[in-house]
């Protein structure tokens, strides 16, 4: 068989899966190539963090032989991936993106790993991150064990994070998806700025077992690909209690309607954000097209404002609390003073302001925000916002500077728990990508599906690539 | 509420990242309208407890300028957020909780 044209872990994983069951493509083949290019491209943008190519080789044979005999494992079947590197992969060195960790290997896999393996999918590299995936904070995009986290659009920019090297990887057509993992924004950011799409699914909706804890009533681990469909179809392989991680769910996720493309009837709540005084005009007029596309699809918006609670106050103190829970090692044994970020050592002192009481009123408050917005999505289906209001910072940019503005979108969303995607909707200042996000209720994430879905055939957007890739 | 350039850019890049370190000041909320948001609740809110001022964090870890500002900077931010949010009143018997509430029912374009 000739050679792969270079573009084509560019198509989406339902295309490859078609092509690999009419015998068009082996495995083995998609495999090399995404070895190569991750190897290649892929150490460039500073992406992969570890290569798995005696695995990848391995699973790749077994889903050609299996589909040579008739066995199919469904639509990842021989399909090539990357993890973040804080999923945990038997006798493969995973870091969590921190010096600390770098000789870290772990005996066995994490569940999603399993499950992916389960689904036929081929784990081709374990991608870089942001230190501690930001636990103890960072405010440049170098700050990773892997080095600067390039952005595949244009390599002065940063990936975003902290699933930074899912976003390249998938950015710049090194595999079809990839898994990520967000506490705070680490799928949509770096979904927004690589020009990929994100699924954040709702909390507990996929295990963490095996997953580095940053904080365990926020973390949450999700797909990121090409189209909203393709993380569908991750999704599906990953998802559903595990009795290895306590707060997973039992919630069954339900697809139907999701192809369904006429949106009428229902109702997007637009949570508006300030462009003039934190934005970028570039951005704020492909959002203003995003919101016509949607509005022609049937999609009735209006404006409006969440409840007024304070999200991110609520989130940052169980956050704070648990993170120096998560890694209070590090002060002990001084290990801090080897991460990159150079304000981590004060961290642990912050945290020491946040008393018992907090923590447990905060996680009181949680419970106020969750039925409050239960309350708001009788009145709507749907919460539509923008992204970032401006695109990827310059890779050693001080992001504090950089960025101004709140998160109350993304701060109610992860306090909440409520699942959230992050759609391309396309270019901004530079030609670099940028994008906007959707929220619907908790185990709802067929609506974001249906909605996105129909968005991603109306545009093009997800589907463009940059040239440098 | 308005918010300082400071604090707004950090409680960005608090999203930035999964993000626990420094404490943004986020916009602290009314009360009373947190509450009206919860309407299920029957029972006056309890009073929040009154809370002592942390002495203060203990500013020889900082080992140059930088940190020493940093510290300072986000301590008071710590402060003022943990401040802000005592003063947020719960119901009596409000539950502690931690991850997704589902709802009950599912709107799906109902009017």
């Amino acid at each position: 068989m000739a050679a792969l044209p270079a573009d084509t872990l560019f198509l989406p994983v339902r295309e490859l899966g078609e092509r690999l069951r009419r015998r068009e493509v082996t495995s083995v083949q998609l495999t090399e190539l995404a070895l190569d290019r991750l190897s290649t491209i892929g150490k460039d943008l500073n992406a992969v963090a570890t290569l798995t190519p005696e695995l990848a080789r391995a699973q790749a044979k077994r889903a050609d032989d299996e589909r040579k005999h008739g066995k199919d494992r469904g639509p990842l079947h021989g399909i090539p991936y990357g993890a973040k590197d804080l999923l945990d992969t038997k006798g493969i060195r995973t870091t969590w993106g921190a010096r600390p960790f770098e000789k870290r290997v772990p005996d066995a896999d994490a569940t999603v790993v399993a499950r992916l393996e389960a689904a036929g999918a081929v784990l081709c590299a374990k991608l870089s991150m942001a230190e501690l995936a930001g636990g103890l904070g960072y405010h440049r995009g170098n700050a990773s064990l892997q080095g600067p986290m390039r952005n595949p659009w244009n390599r002065e920019r940063w990936a975003g994070g902290s699933s930074s090297g899912t976003g390249a990887a998938i950015g710049a057509g090194l595999v079809p998806f990839g898994i990520g993992t967000e506490t705070w924004g680490s799928i949509l950011c770096p979904s927004n700025f690589c020009g990929v799409t994100g699924l954040r699914p709702t909390y507990g909706r996929v295990s963490r077992h095996g997953a580095m804890a940053l904080s365990w009533t926020l973390d949450k681990i999700g797909p990121m690909g090409r189209t909203l469909d393709d993380t569908r179809l991750v999704l599906d392989a990953i998802a559903g209690p595990d009795p290895l991680d306590a707060a997973s769910a039992n919630a069954k996720l339900d697809w139907r309607g999701v192809t369904r493309g006429n949106l009428k009837g229902l109702r997007a709540a637009h949570v508006v954000s300030d462009f003039a005084k934190n934005g970028e005009p570039e951005t704020a007029k492909a959002y203003d097209a995003a919101l016509a596309t949607l509005r022609a699809a049937g999609l009735d918006i209006v404006e409006a404002k969440l409840p007024d609670l304070p999200y991110e106050a609520t989130a940052i103190v169980a956050l704070q609390a648990e993170v120096i829970e998560a890694f209070g090692g590090l002060y002990t044994s001084g290990d801090v003073r080897k991460l990159v970020d150079e304000r981590a050592p004060i961290q642990a002192e912050l945290a020491k302001a946040i008393t018992a009481s907090d923590y447990v009123h905060a996680q009181r408050l949680r419970l106020q925000a969750q039925r409050a917005m239960n309350d708001f999505f009788k009145d709507y289906d749907l919460i539509v916002s923008a992204g970032f209001l401006k695109i990827a910072p310059g890779v050693t940019e001080d992001m504090d500077t950089y960025f101004s503005g709140a998160d109350p979108v993304g701060g109610m969303g992860n306090l909440t728990g409520v699942p959230m995607v992050a759609l391309p909707m396309g270019a901004g200042k530079m030609g670099m990508p940028v994008g906007f996000q959707l929220v619907a209720p908790a185990f709802d994430e067929a609506l974001l599906v249906r909605v996105g879905n129909e968005f991603q055939r109306r545009t093009k957007w997800h589907l463009e690539r940059p040239a440098t890739a | 509420m308005s918010r300082s350039k400071d604090e707004t850019a950090l409680s960005r890049r608090r999203f930035l990242g999964g993000l626990a370190a420094a404490a943004a000041a986020p916009p602290l909320i009314a009360l009373g309208r947190a509450e009206a948001a919860t309407a299920r609740k029957k029972a006056a809110p309890a009073k929040p407890a009154a809370k002592p001022a942390a002495a203060g964090p203990d500013y020889s870890v900082a080992k140059t300028p930088e940190e020493r500002t940093a510290l300072e900077r986000q301590w008071k931010q710590t402060i003022d957020t943990l401040e802000s949010l005592r003063k947020v009143a719960v119901p009596v018997g409000a539950e502690f909780a931690t991850g997704a509430l589902a709802p009950l029912k599912l709107r799906r374009g109902e009017a």
